[in-house]
């Protein structure tokens, strides 16, 4: 393999481009409104709907998702997570807490969802 | 040394570099703030390395064993997920490299991008569409990691050059 150049200025334009993508995602993600339903999906199928501003405080369940890896997922007036999970990395734990609509923990060997949808706050959403 | 089994031998000891990256990019502990899933992609040089001196089919070769890998220490999500991952971003530095001489670090971040897109394209496959919620962090994390892959080959190519040229790849 040749010498090569580390960086062209002639490449700006693309890294300006991906900033702009990046920088205009991140922003349609922080106006994004508060969601106020979590929706639990295993498989692509809906498992557990929880009106989040109807709960009087913190709810755990426990479920079973595919590959028998279990999780216990946790809903609290305001947002939801995934508290603990059998399977091997974690990833879902680590997303965190999830408020906003369109935002999703996501733990992919055991096919499980967990994603924030606002009913009310917006009419419909098109990709 | 012939310079077919030379390349044999170069083959070999990318592919052993590339596991090697793998295995050692487990053991990091994840930062606190990084998106899920997020990972250097250390092995990513060796693949555009292999991508710019032994061709395409080399480099191929590199990402199924790498995908490979995956599957055997991490199971099946993760394996498919590193597979089409690294083929994508292998098939993508390629082009860039090759056909489009494009610089190393806009290599490495074409690199990056295209397998966290194709990750994030078997996620959504296997799970649901929400998982698309991800792509800004995917997006910020792989101008990141292909910015540092990129500056490590243009810092390690020397040194590589000095082993394919002893391995027989080149006569000079």
């Amino acid at each position: 393999m040749e010498e090569r150049r580390l960086f062209s200025r002639k490449e700006l334009p693309f890294l300006a481009g991906i900033l702009a993508i990046i920088i205009g995602l991140l922003l349609i993600r922080h106006f994004s409104p508060q969601g106020s339903r979590a929706v639990v999906e295993v498989n692509g199928l809906v498992r557990e709907v929880r009106e989040l501003s109807a709960l009087a405080g913190p709810e755990t369940l426990a479920l079973q998702g595919e590959n028998g890896i279990s999780l216990t997922v946790e809903f609290t007036p305001r947002g939801a997570r995934i508290l603990e999970s059998s399977c091997p990395d974690k990833n879902c734990v680590r997303t965190g807490s999830i408020a906003r609509v369109g935002e999703a923990a996501i733990c992919l060997p055991g096919r499980v969802v967990l994603k924030i949808d606002g009913a009310g706050a917006v009419d419909a959403v098109t990709y | 040394m012939s310079k077919k089994s030379g390349i044999m031998a170069l083959g070999g000891l990318l592919g052993a570099l590339a596991l090697a990256f793998s295995f050692l990019e487990g053991l990091l502990p994840p930062v606190p703030g990084m998106p899920p899933g997020a990972k250097l992609g250390l092995s990513n040089i060796v693949t555009m390395y292999a991508a710019g001196s032994l061709g395409l089919p080399w480099a191929l070769f590199l990402a199924v064993l790498k995908g490979g890998f995956a599957l055997l220490s991490r199971g099946v999500a993760a394996g498919l997920m590193s597979l089409f991952g690294g083929l994508t971003s292998t098939v993508c530095m390629w082009v860039l490299l090759k056909k489009t001489g494009a610089s190393l670090m806009l290599t490495g971040i074409g690199g990056a991008l295209a397998h966290n897109l194709a990750q994030l394209g078997i996620a959504c496959l296997i799970t649901s569409p929400a998982a698309v919620g991800y792509l800004p962090f995917l997006l910020i994390f792989g101008v990141l990691t292909g910015m540092l892959t990129g500056t490590v080959l243009k810092l390690t190519l020397p040194a590589l050059e000095q082993v394919s040229k002893v391995l027989g790849q080149r006569k000079s």
